[in-house]
């Protein structure tokens, strides 16, 4: 599509989340590009980058990546499904090709009305748009609609990354978080130094809590297992942060920290400890 | 959707070929046929409502919703809701000029409207959410028919919430808007075709999903269809065509949910009109594509040999989102039977001009504002509908353009209340046809822009996903134009 409010420039990039759709361009130069992501709904959003194998398009994903992973879903929503059996149930109904697919970032969790600004690197390809939050109906928002195509052209954008104030480095079980973490706006760098054993590398969400948060709370949150899990209405305040990468990625993301106490921690390793409790101040 | 006996009694009109009488054009009626077992007028197929005046220029007719038992699926009763006790409701005819009054009657056990879709009317007589009809109520719609409006049209309900049940019960209907200087000849025979689409039980009623249902949920998103598909009051009823014969057919999408993509085997059709009637040039088309709302005028050429025939199939459409897609989406739905006479072939002495009509530009340059809609599953711009909510302000005479923008994978077809407008271009590129249109579709992950002047009436106006489910959810907002 055509958009007058997406900005076109060769690496610079607008994208709006509505509920449940994507406003974005259709094809974007390869390189670095940095993405304003603007959350317009009235639901939480976030944006993940997912490069598939070269033949597979949007069409494909839904069919044979979203759709088995909601039947399993509802088996877990409606059917008291336990979580341990989960990926028994999902394997078999994913396609072989579910292996090749390289998931090359996006956004953290961003809340409605919030934005938030990524730079990643991307080759040429087909990439597919996601957010896989859920409803107050428990429907994955990519089942409602968030799903789109974007394609990474062989020209070359000349843009840089930015300079990062922070660093964080990511492995199987470790979130290092180097630099000042003070009021203000941060540019922080992600990289990713070892995937899970079977995985596709790590994020990072940040979440701005109160002092007497349950962090188990948080925990269960947001797993996207649990029936509560990444559901609207969401009772934490996201800010932002950077989604799946594999080793050896690195991606940036801005943010604005108030003093207060965020968590900062990885969607999937998380409960083994990949988590930071940090004050700003 | 009619009592049986008029169901045989037309069928067998048109096996028979039936008696075609041309009235004069100072009429502003063309073909008509007389039903000689009831001796029923049958305008385009259909019966008409009955004009109560003898005043000239003056159209006023009786119009009463329903509960009613009839026949719609062949060898079964359903409880329907219908127009004068019919599914689909009478014509209803005028001619650019006109005053019309309808008395409306609402007999039905729950609020309802009557919708006048494609007509640029006083906002109170509009048929939307805000002036619902209570049961038991009446009201009087009244409205004059602009120079320029003649085209084809239809009627059904707007209740807020309640639109697709109550049009998937039966109540929609046609209209037929006459031009006395119309460029065709009234000697074509002229045709109505108003498709449906339904869904029954095993016990022959119309089934709605079960609420919390799976089926509920597809019919959320892709709107309810049926596995019936009706034409007018027929599942594949037989016309007749005589070899030679060029026949003006005229056809409404009324189905709450199916896009239709029509071809007849064989044949090519001269596209000569679409929502608010003639296009200034026709265009030769294989095949057509009819979303929700819209209609079509296409002359049809009797190009088959004497006792052959051709069906109208429904070809298959994409306008899904990969996950709701249905499994038979891809199946073809025979629609009618052509069937041709054994008559010699006929040359029609008519040629199709060039030019049917002219149709004054919406200039660009004078567009005040550019309105951007953007339409997900379920909302347009992040919002349902509210009825206590002004979405869009404009200044009544202004001209402006609207850019409505699909975000999602699949099709949703846009419809604007009281105004009809231009399409200026779809995914940028122009689009050439000048013609009027009140709903165009969307195709998933495109746009397309349109130009619109808000002419003559002031009032709160409707716009909408024409896909009915949609609709109810609240793909709906409200533009007021003062």
């Amino acid at each position: 599509m055509h958009s007058s409010e997406a900005d076109h420039s060769d690496h610079s990039i607008t994208i709006i989340a509505e509920d449940y759709a994507y406003q974005a361009p259709n094809q974007i130069p390869s390189g670095w590009t940095t993405m304003q992501f603007e959350n317009h709904g009235n639901e939480d959003h976030f944006l993940l980058v997912a490069k598939v194998p070269d033949g597979k398009t949007l069409e494909d994903y839904t069919t044979q990546i979203v759709m088995p992973f909601n039947e399993v879903w509802y088996a877990l929503r409606d059917d008291g499904l336990e979580q341990e059996l989960v990926f028994e149930k999902l394997m078999p109904n994913l396609p072989e090709w579910f292996a090749g697919i390289e998931f090359m970032g996006g956004t953290g969790i961003v809340p409605a009305g919030e934005s938030s600004e990524i730079t990643l690197r991307l080759d040429p390809g087909t990439y597919i748009l996601e957010c896989y939050f859920k409803n107050e109906d428990g429907e994955l928002h990519s089942v409602e609609g968030m799903l789109r195509e974007l394609t990474v052209t062989d020209s070359q954008s000349d843009t840089t990354p930015p300079e990062a104030d922070i660093n964080i480095t990511l492995s199987n079980f470790d979130m290092d978080i180097q630099g000042d973490l003070k009021p203000g706006k941060h540019t922080f760098s992600v990289h990713i130094i070892e995937n899970p054993e079977q995985g596709f590398g790590h994020n990072v969400h940040v979440v701005r809590v109160d002092e007497d948060a349950n962090i188990d709370e948080l925990m269960r949150f947001i797993n996207f297992f649990e029936v509560d899990g990444m559901r609207t209405p969401s009772p934490f305040t996201f800010a932002g942060g950077m989604h799946l990468m594999p080793a050896g990625a690195t991606t940036y993301f801005t943010t604005e920290l108030k003093s207060g106490r965020y968590i900062f921690l990885s969607e999937y390793t998380g409960f083994l400890g990949v988590v930071q409790d940090v004050t700003v101040e | 959707m009619v009592p049986v006996a008029i169901i045989l009694s037309v069928l067998v009109l048109k096996i028979s070929g039936s008696t075609v009488y041309t009235a004069g054009k100072d009429s502003g009626i063309s073909s008509l046929t007389e039903d000689p077992d009831i001796g029923e007028i049958l305008i385009a197929g259909h019966p008409v409502l009955q004009n109560l005046s003898t005043e000239p220029g003056i159209v006023e007719v009786e119009l009463t919703a329903s509960k009613e038992r009839l026949s719609l699926k062949p060898g079964a009763e359903s409880n329907v809701y219908a127009y004068n006790g019919r599914v689909p409701g009478p014509l209803l005819e005028a001619s650019e000029g006109d005053s019309v009054i309808i008395h409306f009657r609402n007999d039905l056990p729950e609020k309802t409207t009557v919708h006048w879709h494609g007509l640029h009317l006083p906002f109170v007589m509009d048929g939307s959410p805000f002036h619902p009809v209570e049961p038991g109520d009446t009201f009087t719609y009244t409205f004059r028919i602009h120079e320029g409006t003649a085209g084809t049209y239809w009627y059904h309900p707007h209740p807020h919430h309640r639109t697709a049940w109550q049009v998937g019960m039966g109540l929609y209907g046609g209209i037929i808007i006459r031009d006395p200087s119309d460029p065709l000849p009234d000697t074509l025979t002229e045709r109505l075709l108003i498709l449906s689409d339904n869904r029954f039980d095993e016990d022959g009623e119309i089934e709605f999903a079960e609420p919390g249902s799976r089926q509920e949920r597809v019919d959320d998103m892709n709107g309810r269809e049926g596995d019936v598909l009706f034409v007018n009051d027929e599942v594949m009823p037989e016309l007749s065509i005589r070899s030679g014969e060029i026949q003006r057919w005229r056809i409404v999408n009324a189905s709450g949910a199916r896009i239709y993509r029509l071809g007849l085997e064989g044949h090519s059709f001269t596209y000569i009109g679409s929502d608010g009637g003639l296009f200034e040039h026709p265009k030769e088309v294989d095949e057509i594509i009819l979303s929700n709302g819209e209609r079509a005028e296409l002359l049809v050429h009797g190009t088959g040999d004497p006792g052959s025939k051709v069906i109208l199939q429904d070809l298959p459409y994409d306008r899904y989102m990969p996950m709701f897609r249905p499994s038979n989406w891809d199946e073809i739905n025979n629609l009618l039977t052509l069937r041709y006479t054994d008559e010699q072939p006929i040359q029609e002495p008519f040629k199709v001009p060039e030019t049917l009509r002219k149709i004054p530009e919406l200039n660009i340059d004078d567009a005040t504002e550019t309105r951007v809609m953007r339409m997900t599953n379920g909302k347009i711009n992040s919002k349902t509908m509210d009825m206590n909510r002004v979405d869009e302000t404009a200044k009544l005479g202004a001209t402006e353009i609207w850019d409505i923008r699909n975000l999602v994978g699949m099709d949703h077809p846009f419809h604007l209340h009281g105004f009809q407008f231009q399409v200026i271009d779809r995914n940028g590129k122009p689009v050439q046809q000048r013609k009027w249109e009140d709903t165009i579709n969307v195709p998933g992950f495109e746009s397309a822009r349109f130009i619109v002047r808000y002419d003559n009436y002031p009032g709160l106006w409707m716009f909408h996903c024409h896909i009915l489910d949609h609709e109810d959810q609240g793909m709906m907002g409200v533009l007021e134009v003062k």
